[in-house]
């Protein structure tokens, strides 16, 4: 399985998908930031990342998870520092010859980056 | 050679840096060991001690894992990220 992960201060901008002719189900996801935290009103959340330990540990998952259900590429870019209300946090591609696959790899990507890849929400910036 | 000693999210707020140097010994540390040292320079930290889990050398640490001189510990809050 092809696994491609970024982690990137600026704007997430994916590039453009390029499904091969075995893809049958190509997934994408945004975990994008809300205009609440916490019922108060925010303009951003500022997230902070112990980048050499996040990759290690997000390829480490991904390995894991494409054992068990196998699929053809994973793509991760997850930003960090001042993220705006209404701008992505994460992002996440995934190809796979059918689409049971990709969507369980990508529902347990998610579950174990969020208990175990070392990034934090920070602040929740006041408007 | 020294235990290079990070901090991240609300460690770093209560640590008061980002990172510390503590001497390390030829044996190595056990985790306890490990706060025993940390503690003596850093007290403060011993309130975030039960909800922290510490990685050694960018991986989470082992249980019965040592901390060997040279090594580099980071300090990590309850994480939350995506």
């Amino acid at each position: 399985m092809e696994i491609e992960i970024t982690l990137t201060a600026g704007p997430i901008l994916p590039p453009p998908p390029a499904p091969g002719t075995e893809t049958g189900a190509l997934l994408e996801f945004q975990g994008r930031v809300r205009d609440r935290e916490e019922d108060r009103r925010i303009s951003a959340l500022r997230y902070e990342v112990y980048e050499a330990m996040a990759e290690k540990e997000l390829r480490r998952i991904l390995q894991k998870l494409g054992a068990a259900h196998p699929c053809q590429s994973v793509l991760v870019i997850h930003r960090y520092g001042e993220i705006p209300v209404g701008e992505a946090a994460i992002f996440v591609r995934v190809e796979s010859a059918h689409r049971g696959a990709g969507l369980r790899l990508l529902e347990e990507l998610m579950n174990e980056l969020k208990r175990e890849v070392p990034i934090w929400k920070v602040e929740a910036v006041p408007c | 050679m020294p235990v290079r000693v990070l901090f991240f999210a609300s460690a770093r707020e209560v640590a008061g840096c980002g990172q510390r140097e503590l001497p390390g010994a030829e044996e190595g540390w056990s985790e306890e060991e490990f706060w025993e040292h940390l503690l003596r320079e850093i007290p403060a930290l011993e309130t975030l001690r039960p909800s922290v889990r510490l990685a050694r050398n960018e991986e989470y640490l082992a249980t019965g894992e040592r901390i060997l001189p040279g090594d580099e510990v980071a300090v990590l809050p309850p994480v939350s990220g995506g």
